[in-house]
């Protein structure tokens, strides 16, 4: 009976989500359908304030590798930090959404509930819902402003050591400052 | 020598005259005192060995390096980050350089409340000028204050609040303002560069890389120090001195994971963290207050260090690097990534609160998770009086930067708050400081370890050693009985240096 529930209840976790992305192979923490809960995450926190294809747009996050970078960043925490982030993403997919109302889980919305459901956590009268937003959005923000295709977007010139002739920021994305 | 643990073949038994845990702005002075007395002893270091050409100036790398916990090190409600050092030289590797003695204000309390002795003003003269001539303090040229810092000198002028420019320890400081990630020009003159080579030469040993997880006592004194490498073996000091140097909060938790004597239970008590808010002004001009010296202008209109004060707000600076200010803007997704676009004309400043809250140290034992030791945790929560000196420093922040010309002021609330005139600055009110309400760090952990001679309320006499367990010495912030009002790095490296003869006289004996 106990084998049964836990059975159903890792299908209703994990099933359901694309086992053939590529990036499976490289995880070294994140289980495989939190690919999804993270790129997903990525692309609502930062998400553009214009269209990709405008000029001086940023890049998307799949484009700097977001989630890549959480993955890595989770596999050299201590073990009990690591345990704590994937529980974190663990509840953004299957239990945040429901203090915002919705019956699905957070992948499974559309974009504009997926910002409800986050708008929801920011504001939440629970102080470790709140932290453990803020929490995720740093590792992700992290993972976006890392990159220096990003930098063109603040005019953030880069680090000075090292830097490459011309700069670290591509041509197309200084057009906006 | 400089021993990486990381490298260790085997598992190591050593004897040392002492063993001093951490190597920050205490322990190095204290690991140099030992040293030049012929006493060389040894030091573990929870994080590696860095030297300017390691520094790449690139957040996402410098940040899990350098800081505590990856940088992720929080109060245990995760509403106030906690930013620590970890390496050889500890938080002087990162910090922004700030000099300034421990107020006499202070010092003179801690003589009347707390029963400090032999720290008075006259008393702790000698080490503070030992340390700053060493680390070679001067004050920053009005040339080298940059643009975010001129917003705060204009501001205070045109209000007519009182403030002033700040000293610091560097020489040869190119500006580049990455110095929260490590200075790759070798300008800061801190404990890596300064103190810790004459300690090495003297004959001192450094195991970086090595976190100590056990000090060893049989109740009555210390026998040695355990500790454990990034690779797993396991590292022994034998010693009859053993001085804890790994910040307030570290030197508290290793206090109580070895669980020293403490009838009166207060290790790890009367935390106090220096938090401080952020408010933001958005000038027409570019700012670009990530180039030039970050902090070297203050604000002490609102700083009384009188007992009973009603000001406890100190005022400076604050910029961060695109992952730090992107981190505390408030929102997410467009909104977010717009206010992102004006990031250089974004001056900063922050309000930290001499704080009366007290927190605790305590260690969390990971269920689940054998084999690990037990993880430094913070608690925290802010008392009313402190809530209400944070509003008054939030808006007084708002109020400079108004004066300075800032086109809008925002508090990073969630919601925002928006100002554009004087009339609005009231705005900001106590429903901000609820936690998470806005985002609050700290960078200063003080007390926890406090200096006193009634064992019923300070955890170490005046002279560092532990009111319960002869042999066991501490050098850090955690000494510190109150807040200090201000940055504390020349406090630590002058009490270090002041109790340093103590622990040299128990190694002798």
């Amino acid at each position: 009976m106990t084998i049964g529930a836990t059975g159903v209840a890792t299908m209703l976790r994990t099933g359901g989500y694309d086992r053939s992305d590529r990036r499976i192979a490289y995880l070294r923490a994140l289980p495989w359908w939190q690919l999804a809960v993270v790129d997903a995450f990525a692309d609502r926190v930062c998400a553009a304030d214009v269209a990709y294809d405008a000029p001086g747009a940023p890049p998307t996050p799949s484009e700097v590798d977001v989630t890549l970078f959480v993955d890595a960043y989770v596999a050299d925490s201590a073990p009990e930090i690591r345990r704590d982030l994937l529980a974190a993403f663990g509840a953004l997919e299957h239990a945040f959404p429901a203090l915002a109302g919705e019956a699905h889980r957070f992948t499974a919305l559309s974009p504009a509930r997926q910002d409800d459901v986050l708008r929801a956590l920011e504001r939440s009268p629970i102080d470790l819902v709140r932290g453990a937003f803020n929490g995720l959005k740093c590792l992700v923000m992290m993972g976006y402003y890392r990159d220096p295709r990003t930098w063109g977007v603040l005019g953030y010139d880069g680090p000075l050591v090292m830097r490459p002739i011309g700069g670290w920021v591509p041509l197309r994305y200084r057009s906006s400052t | 020598m400089i021993v990486r643990g990381k490298d260790l073949a085997s598992d190591v038994v050593l004897d040392a005259p002492a063993c001093v845990v951490g190597t920050g702005a205490g322990g190095s002075v204290v690991l140099r005192a030992l040293a030049r007395a012929g006493l060389p002893a040894i030091a573990l270091e929870e994080g590696g060995d860095h030297l300017p050409e390691d520094f790449n100036q690139r957040e996402e790398q410098m940040i899990p390096e350098l800081f505590q916990d990856r940088g992720g090190r929080m109060t245990d409600d995760l509403a106030i980050q906690v930013l620590q050092g970890r390496g050889v030289g500890g938080s002087t590797i990162h910090n922004t350089n700030l000099c300034k003695r421990t107020p006499t204000e202070i010092l003179e309390l801690w003589e009347r409340r707390y029963g400090v002795v032999g720290c008075s003003p006259r008393e702790m003269d000698a080490a503070f000028t030992t340390i700053e001539r060493d680390l070679s303090v001067s004050r920053i040229p009005d040339d080298r204050i940059n643009a975010n810092n001129d917003v705060l000198r204009r501001g205070i002028a045109s209000l007519g609040w009182r403030g002033g420019p700040l000293s610091h320890n560097r020489i040869g400081c190119i500006g580049s303002g990455f110095c929260e990630l490590g200075c790759a020009y070798d300008a800061k003159q801190n404990a890596r560069k300064v103190l810790v080579p004459e300690a090495l030469e003297k004959g001192a040993s450094i195991y970086a890389d090595v976190r100590a997880t056990r000090v060893l006592h049989d109740g009555t004194r210390v026998l040695g120090v355990e500790g454990r490498a990034a690779n797993g073996r396991k590292v022994t000091i034998r010693t009859k001195v053993v001085v804890l140097s790994g910040s307030a909060v570290g030197s508290a938790a290793l206090a109580i994971e070895s669980e020293l004597p403490d009838p009166y239970q207060q290790q790890g008590e009367q935390l106090h963290i220096h938090p401080g808010g952020v408010v933001a002004g958005v000038f027409d001009r570019p700012i670009d207050g990530h180039r030039g010296i970050p902090q070297s202008f203050e604000c002490t209109e609102w700083l009384d260090l009188d007992e009973r004060s009603s000001k406890r707000v100190w005022i400076t600076t604050a910029f961060a690097h695109p992952i730090g200010t992107a981190t505390v803007l408030p929102g997410f997704g467009a909104a977010h990534m717009r206010a992102m676009r004006g990031y250089r004309h974004l001056a900063v400043l922050t309000a930290m609160l001499h704080d009366e809250t007290a927190g605790r140290v305590w260690v969390k034992r990971p269920a689940g998770l054998e084999g690990f030791t037990g993880r430094p945790m913070l608690r925290y929560k802010m008392n009313e009086g402190d809530r209400q000196q944070l509003v008054i420093g939030l808006r007084a922040c708002a109020r400079i930067l108004l004066a300075a010309g800032a086109r809008e002021v925002v508090v990073p609330a969630i919601p925002p708050i928006t100002v554009r005139r004087e009339a609005d600055v009231e705005r900001i009110d106590g429903s901000v400081v609820r936690p998470h309400g806005v985002p609050l760090t700290a960078v200063h952990p003080m007390g926890t370890m406090r200096l006193g001679e009634d064992p019923r309320r300070a955890v170490v006499r005046s002279t560092g050693e532990h009111h319960h367990l002869r042999g066991v010495f501490v050098a850090d912030g955690s000494l510190f009985p109150t807040s200090l009002g201000g940055p504390p790095q020349i406090s630590i490296y002058a009490f270090a240096e002041h109790l340093s003869r103590y622990v040299v006289e128990a190694a002798r004996r």
